[in-house]
């Protein structure tokens, strides 16, 4: 009996551990809850997710810190609105997140103050991207960067994506938004009961922070307007010295437009000459014209479908300096064939509102082989003489060139690199790269002026 | 351990990991760490297995196949459990890629710790007949 009578002790004080240990648990997912339903709980509910995760990953999880609160975050200094006649903030940066599982997150501080934030879906599966993936830079909606890369020939990678516009009260809560979707993705999924179970629970107890919709939309090469691959025709006629195009995809911009991105290769003196370049008495320093350059062109149509705007973008950097220089009517600069940190991005923009301008987007376009894009069909059926599509962008369109910095501790805006991971929530467990501009210039009908508003 | 144990053993683990599994999904989301998430969601479930096991084997009595059967159960309710189908249910995915890979790994652990928990548990000493009525 005596044994008897102790065991049963001793199962007794089993029981009280066990179930201790199971109302531990209970209450700690009730206090989480009721964390998120008091008038303080987002930031109370930061800061215990914030230690919750210092504590299960020993410090070593990446765990975005809890953000102040917005009393604290009042400047106490003076904030200077204008500098020689140039507002602050007119920095155009570039920052690159690669999160842990392989989608980017590409952050743009825009002239206006305005931040462009561009979610893609990388093939890359999580490496080291760095500065890349078609950065389209736009300052007051005009674009005039683009398909910025970090080494030269380096093809965008873009599979799939959103863009979100946010001003900077608005860029904290859409990165944490971002983050979350993705802590979802990896415990529930993309899709699924389990993912409907985790977004059902966390918008009930006001935790989640869900994603705004996107202001701009992309999808992968090969999709066309319609949403139909068999739509986009792609000859593998294009002319001497210029590859075939492929479609990079398209883009559904904020103002109902439609952008095509197509993608080809320029090489050589008979490339240069098959898009209008006289190549004769180039002088090419430090790159060889025997290089090739990468060529983006997106060709942007209306909701009817009407063509309105085709633009090229080259990056000149190592080898494709030369080539991209000639063919952009740019300098032939031989310090951009050997810096790794610095790049060039020409861009030639020319509104088809006119004959003449139609005429030589038509001439350009055939010229890369696309004989029709969606419904539009090119009306263009064989090269004529010089295409002149720079020229006619120099003559009555938008040429630019921008110099941008890419291996330096880029000044985000105001904020110090670090410092502005830190206050975006991104995590250490993402990598991180960054771009800013360091000069830019514009072609004024005559010669090469400097771009202020977009110069550092 | 008969039949209607087992089945109330399942019953248990799989809304038990499931509230674990929400339990670390709400704590760790304002974080933004994923692996935070997933080793946290680990921690949970395993003890909430664990604890779970030892609570409903205090019903049982001792005997062989005990162990087994509690694995069993443990198999049950891993097949039941809607984290489990994506192979998103403990510390798989931190190895592999969520999917069949982690799935397995997942089982294994799953259905470890469950056994685990059984062999420790504090059952009930073998159900024999008093002395009076004993054969022989």
């Amino acid at each position: 009996m005596g044994g008897a009578d102790e065991r049963r002790q001793h199962e007794r004080g089993a029981a009280t551990l066990e179930t201790t240990g199971v109302a531990i648990i209970a209450a700690t997912l009730v206090l989480a809850v009721m964390l998120a339903a008091l008038p303080q709980g987002t930031r109370l509910a930061e800061t215990y997710s914030y230690w919750v995760c210092q504590v299960v990953t020993f410090g070593q999880g990446g765990c975005a810190p809890p953000s102040s609160a917005p009393e604290s975050r009042e400047p106490t200094e003076p904030c200077v609105l204008t500098q020689d006649g140039v507002e602050r903030n007119q920095e155009i940066s570039v920052l690159v997140v690669t999160v842990a599982d392989g989608r980017r997150i590409e952050i743009q501080q825009l002239s206006n103050g305005e931040y462009r934030v561009s979610v893609t879906d990388s093939s890359s599966g999580g490496a080291a991207v760095g500065v890349g993936g078609g950065l389209t830079v736009t300052v007051n909606d005009t674009t005039v960067g683009g398909s910025a890369s970090a080494g030269a020939g380096a093809s965008v990678d873009i599979r799939a994506g959103a863009v979100y516009h946010a001003d900077k009260d608005e860029i904290g809560g859409l990165m944490d938004a971002l983050l979350q979707d993705q802590v979802k993705d990896t415990v529930a999924g993309d899709r699924g009961p389990l993912r409907w179970i985790a977004d059902q629970i966390t918008d009930i107890t006001g935790i989640s922070k869900n994603l705004p919709v996107p202001d701009e939309v992309y999808a992968e090469g090969g999709i066309s307007l319609n949403a139909s691959a068999e739509a986009t025709g792609l000859t593998d006629h294009a002319s001497a010295g210029v590859s075939a195009s492929k479609v990079l995809g398209t883009r559904v911009n904020r103002d109902g437009t439609t952008t095509v991105y197509l993608r080809s290769e320029i090489s050589g003196e008979a490339g240069l000459q098959s898009l209008g370049v006289d190549t004769d008495g180039l002088e090419f320093q430090g790159a060889a014209l025997e290089g090739s350059a990468e060529l983006v062109t997106a060709v942007t149509f209306d909701s009817e479908g009407n063509m309105v705007q085709v633009s090229a973008t080259a990056t000149a950097a190592g080898s494709s300096s030369g080539i991209a220089s000639a063919l952009f009517g740019g300098s032939t600069d031989a310090g951009l064939a050997n810096q790794q940190s610095g790049m060039r991005i020409y861009q030639a923009s020319l509104d088809t509102d006119n004959p003449a301008n139609q005429a030589a987007a038509q001439q350009f376009l055939l010229a890369q082989g696309v004989s029709s894009l969606g419904a539009w069909s090119n009306p263009a059926l064989s090269a004529v003489g010089n295409i002149g599509f720079i020229q006619a962008a120099m003559a009555n369109g938008t040429v630019t060139q921008q110099d941008y910095d890419t291996d330096s501790n880029t000044v985000f805006g105001v904020d110090v690199s670090g410092e502005l991971v830190a206050e975006l929530g991104v995590s250490a467990e993402v990598k991180t790269d960054s771009m800013s501009t360091t000069g830019a210039q514009y072609w004024d009908g005559t010669q090469w002026a400097n771009w202020e508003a977009c110069s550092a | 351990m008969d039949l209607l144990l087992t089945l109330r053993l399942a019953a248990v683990l799989a809304p038990g990991a499931l509230v674990a599994w929400l339990a670390a999904l709400l704590l760790t989301l304002s974080a933004g760490s994923p692996t935070a998430t997933v080793l946290l969601r680990t921690l949970l479930t395993a003890v909430i297995l664990v604890l779970l096991t030892r609570l409903v084997m205090r019903g049982a009595y001792d005997g062989p196949g005990l162990v087994g059967r509690a694995a069993l159960a443990g198999l049950l309710a891993y097949l039941v459990s809607p984290a489990a189908w994506a192979g998103r249910a403990l510390l798989g995915q931190l190895l592999v890629d969520p999917g069949p890979a982690s799935y397995a790994i997942d089982l294994v652990v799953w259905v470890a710790l469950v056994a685990i928990a059984a062999r420790t548990a504090a059952v009930r000493a073998p159900a024999v007949a008093p002395a009076p009525y004993r054969l022989g």
